[in-house]
């Protein structure tokens, strides 16, 4: 159920959200609206609130398409190389890989690289890949998609 | 507190030589349907992805960390983990977008803390041609001035302000990828216009009406 508009909420939608009521939360927009025009202490926050998003909108700046271009061609060949490594196919094992590598040509060599991957296997099945991968990658545990579903990492301010 | 949806419900965005304009709705099915092709391994597929969300990503990740060539880092990294996502991504448990937005913050944020003197620059290109030098320079100085008040903010505070201001993202979308309550970013809102206009008024920056 929604609150009544007061006058203190008005002060907090602009001091959170800025002058503009395009940003305002939907729900209050239009009972913030009608009680900032009928107020000139609100009038004046709103003045307030309007400079500094004007200052704010000097720091706001398109990417440039030749930026962006470049840096969809990085994600491509990395994708790519992700893919050569096997890395995209979250159940992969190291050893099924090389396995599958190596049988074809040198099935003597396999057995041995069987033996030597049987022992890796084991070592690496008590952890799920996803995870293990992205501690892999960057080495800090948090900084992960598994943070969206357990909450945010402990913050500092 | 009130959960707001998205202020726009409708998008354009450049993919090639197209304009394409979707809903909210038809991103979300459009990113669930890209996700499986790609996690069938459809190259094609996860480039269209990429295409649509690139330019937040980069936005969102230079503001961050104030710093162009971290940002296209963190760009590469995220869409590759995007990438190994994919295979294993349940449409319709969470928003595409929503999981990459918070997974560029934690990435940005991880920067941060291991180089928490990341070298200023300048906010992006500048701005229009004023009619003499000495007033191009005066307005690049302010510009500056902003991109260094913004990036001395607190983490979380400018990442609040960062998704909520220049992402326009909703409150309860900003509110989820940073896993707080929607009164809660309200709050970190408020610290961060706060502190950004003592900043600017400290660099005599006068924020007028």
């Amino acid at each position: 159920m929604t609150q009544p508009m007061t006058p203190k909420r008005v002060e907090a939608i602009l001091a959170a959200y800025g002058s503009d009521p395009r940003r305002w939360p939907d729900a209050e927009r239009a009972a913030a609206l009608a009680l900032l025009v009928r107020s000139a202490d609100g009038h004046a926050r709103a003045d307030a609130a309007r400079g500094l998003d004007a200052a704010l909108d000097r720091a706001r700046a398109d990417v440039p398409a030749a930026a962006a271009a470049r840096v969809a061609a990085r994600i491509d060949r990395s994708v790519a190389a992700a893919r050569v490594a096997g890395w995209d196919v979250p159940d992969v094992r190291w050893g099924a890989f090389l396995w599958n590598a190596t049988a074809a040509t040198w099935p003597r060599a396999a057995a041995l690289v069987g033996i030597a991957m049987l022992g890796i296997v084991v070592g690496l099945s008590s952890a799920p890949p996803t995870a293990a991968t992205d501690q892999a990658f960057d080495g800090s545990v948090g900084a992960s998609d598994t943070a969206l579903l357990g909450g945010f990492t402990s913050w500092s301010e | 507190m009130v959960a707001s949806p998205a202020p726009m419900g409708r998008r354009a965005r450049v993919v090639g030589a197209s304009v394409i304009e979707t809903s909210d709705d038809d991103e979300k099915a459009g990113d669930d349907a890209l996700l499986a092709q790609a996690g069938a391994g459809d190259q094609r597929a996860f480039r269209t992805l990429v295409a649509r969300h690139l330019s937040r990503v980069l936005s969102l990740a230079r503001r961050m960390t104030g710093n162009v060539a971290e940002a296209e880092d963190v760009a590469q990294e995220a869409f590759l983990r995007a990438w190994q996502k994919a295979a294993v991504w349940h449409a319709g448990e969470a928003r595409f977008s929503t999981w990459l937005y918070r997974v560029v913050v934690n990435l940005c944020l991880d920067r941060r803390r291991r180089k928490p003197t990341t070298p200023l620059e300048a906010a992006g290109d500048p701005l229009d041609p004023a009619p003499s030098v000495e007033l191009r320079l005066v307005e690049d100085q302010r510009t500056r001035i902003v991109a260094v008040a913004l990036a001395a903010l607190p983490d979380r505070q400018r990442a609040a302000l960062v998704l909520s201001y220049y992402e326009e993202l909703s409150n309860a979308a900003a509110a989820e990828i940073l896993g707080v309550s929607v009164s809660a970013l309200e709050s970190l809102l408020v610290r961060a216009r706060k502190a950004l206009r003592a900043e600017l008024e400290r660099h005599r920056f006068a924020v007028l009406d």
